[in-house]
């Protein structure tokens, strides 16, 4: 084997190696965004989720004019938001999102007044307490999260970011 | 950049992976196995973090639906448990438990997903279960 074999070998075999280490890490990238994808999109939507949910049954359980109004209002908003991580459909999410916390507390100081014509004595449906409803759901969490069904407290606080 | 690496470190595991056949000399073997496993790190290196936002943007939508789905769900019970759970202690248990099965760790679970990340049945099932009994609240409530 001469010497300008020799040099071509190893530079076959480097670049062999060279993209198997870059198709390594590429895959494993691919699938670590994969579940940041899952958990930020869960994350995002779930509140909205539970908001809709709300306003839906409001709908169809009273006959309030105002709340009507209100919580249909928040549905479109909400329908408007498309569920993915476009700049635009970002942009309709964080253009919203404070309309749609403003309403929904207008909506639920209806529901108060409609409940409290019935029974005093329910307890009161605060945007506080769905706050808290949906981080018992969704918490905020940094990483993918495995089952464990053992512990509760695996959701751990996040520092970051979406917008890599 | 080149990471340097002592001959006993070997990524790849086994040696004799690099081995098509029998007919390799040793010294090719170990040329094969200094240069290969110099460009496999170098490989790893260059590739830093492409493909992440590409794997956020695939599944983003995915994860939105479930998130969206289960709010939903969960934001129904919600109103039903405040309205009628002072009277339908089943109702008021069915509440603690959705936000037990339900939580983001539950579901996005790797029992639920195969190795891309692609959801099985038995996340549906998880679903369908909690619509249903929903749907019987529902009913129940007239809603």
């Amino acid at each position: 084997m001469d010497f300008d074999e020799l040099l071509n070998l190893e530079q076959q075999f480097y670049q062999e190696g060279y993209e198997e280490g870059r198709n390594v890490n590429l895959r494993q990238n691919l699938f670590e965004g994969k579940q940041y994808g899952l958990q930020v999109g869960f994350q995002r939507f779930q509140l909205l989720g539970i908001i809709y949910g709300i306003c839906d049954t409001l709908i169809q359980r009273f006959d309030d004019t105002g709340l009507h109004k209100n919580a249909k209002l928040i549905k479109k908003l909400i329908e408007d938001i498309e569920m993915n991580n476009n700049q635009e459909s970002v942009a309709v999410y964080e253009r919203s999102i404070f309309k749609i916390r403003n309403k929904f507390r207008l909506v639920l100081m209806s529901l108060q007044k409609n409940m409290s014509n019935s029974d005093s004595t329910l307890d009161r449906l605060t945007l506080e307490k769905v706050e808290n409803l949906s981080r018992e759901i969704a918490g905020e969490i940094q990483g993918y999260v495995e089952d464990n069904s053992a512990s509760q407290s695996e959701i751990t606080p996040q520092d970051w970011n979406t917008d890599w | 950049m080149t990471v340097e690496m002592s001959d006993n470190e070997d990524v790849w595991g086994s040696d004799s992976e690099f081995m098509p056949g029998s007919e390799e000399s040793p010294e090719l073997n170990k040329l094969r196995q200094v240069h290969s496993k110099r460009g496999y790190l170098d490989g790893i290196s260059s590739a830093k973090e492409e493909n992440l936002q590409a794997g956020f943007d695939a599944t983003f939508p995915m994860g939105s639906q479930y998130g969206f789905q289960i709010g939903l769900l969960v934001g129904k019970l919600q109103l039903l448990a405040t309205l009628y759970g002072k009277s339908d202690l089943r109702l008021l248990e069915d509440m603690k438990q959705v936000q037990k099965e339900l939580r983001i760790n539950k579901v996005l679970a790797d029992k639920h997903f195969d190795e891309n990340l692609k959801p099985l049945d038995s996340l549906d099932e998880l679903l369908c279960k909690w619509q249903l009994r929903l749907s019987q609240y529902e009913v129940k409530y007239s809603i």
